[in-house]
């Protein structure tokens, strides 16, 4: 079982994209709408994957990643972000990002995203 | 440094007369020297595994596996160093020397500095401004 965390506050904007990660039997998803809940669940419960939204109640998700990084560096982080490609690369340097992923993700960036983590996870087997 | 295995990324064959890689998570292999009482014992080279991008985890999973306890690089990136110091393994910083010999002899001898958290780069690796 893949776990993953999905980090956003009441946006539907990723209902498409998180019924897509769904479809995937191994994939188990929390989703939690602030920073807060998501320090909390992390430390109780072992994830493969945490997707930060752009902005979580009021904190940039590149913001939450980075504290991520230095509390609990063997998860694995996408981020939803608004950036130029160059851009996202530039602000998210050092943070081992598995991938951007676009405002309104869809079924595509799901499958996308999945084939990425199922690369990673199978280097650390 | 008394007893314990040192890594260096390495490109090439490695080997304690090779070549430092600037970028540790693109090397071609790792040298490994091992230390006891304060004296060079056994020098061996590992292939490193492919690089993805995310992937930081990946090295630091692969020498954690291998029980080393030091890592000298040029650069690194804020997740990995987050994840070798999680795993127990001391990363030391070294940007100025390519080859691996001398930086091995000074970290034996006290004289090279482990990286801070502030001293991070870029890019998940870093360049050694050589």
């Amino acid at each position: 079982m893949i776990n993953i965390i999905l980090i956003t506050g009441e946006n539907d904007a990723l209902s498409d994209f998180e019924s897509g990660l769904r479809q995937d039997k191994e994939i188990k998803i929390e989703r939690v709408n602030s920073c807060e809940k998501a320090f909390d669940l992390i430390s109780e419960k072992n994830f493969d994957l945490a997707v930060a939204d752009e902005n979580i109640a009021g904190t940039p998700g590149l913001e939450f990643v980075e504290k991520l990084v230095s509390i609990n560096p063997l998860i694995n982080c996408a981020v939803i972000s608004s950036l130029g490609a160059k851009d996202f690369h530039e602000a998210s340097e050092g943070l081992g990002v598995l991938t951007q992923i676009p405002l309104r993700p869809d079924q595509k960036h799901a499958k996308i995203l999945l084939q990425k983590l199922k690369a990673v996870l199978n280097l650390m087997m | 440094m008394e007893n314990g295995r040192i890594a260096i990324p390495s490109i090439g064959n490695g080997g304690l007369e090779g070549e430092r890689a600037g970028h540790f998570g693109h090397c071609d292999v790792f040298t490994f020297i091992d230390v006891e009482n304060g004296a060079i014992k056994e020098v061996s080279t590992i292939q490193n595994q492919e690089h993805v991008q995310g992937g930081c985890m990946v090295p630091v999973n692969l020498l954690a596996g291998h029980k080393v306890s030091a890592l000298i690089v040029g650069g690194i990136g804020m997740r990995p160093l987050m994840g070798f110091k999680q795993v127990g393994i001391n990363v030391y910083h070294d940007d100025q020397r390519i080859e691996i010999k001398p930086v091995v002899e000074d970290l034996i001898a006290g004289k090279l500095e482990m990286i801070e958290d502030n001293q991070v780069c870029g890019g998940g690796g870093g360049a050694l401004n050589m």
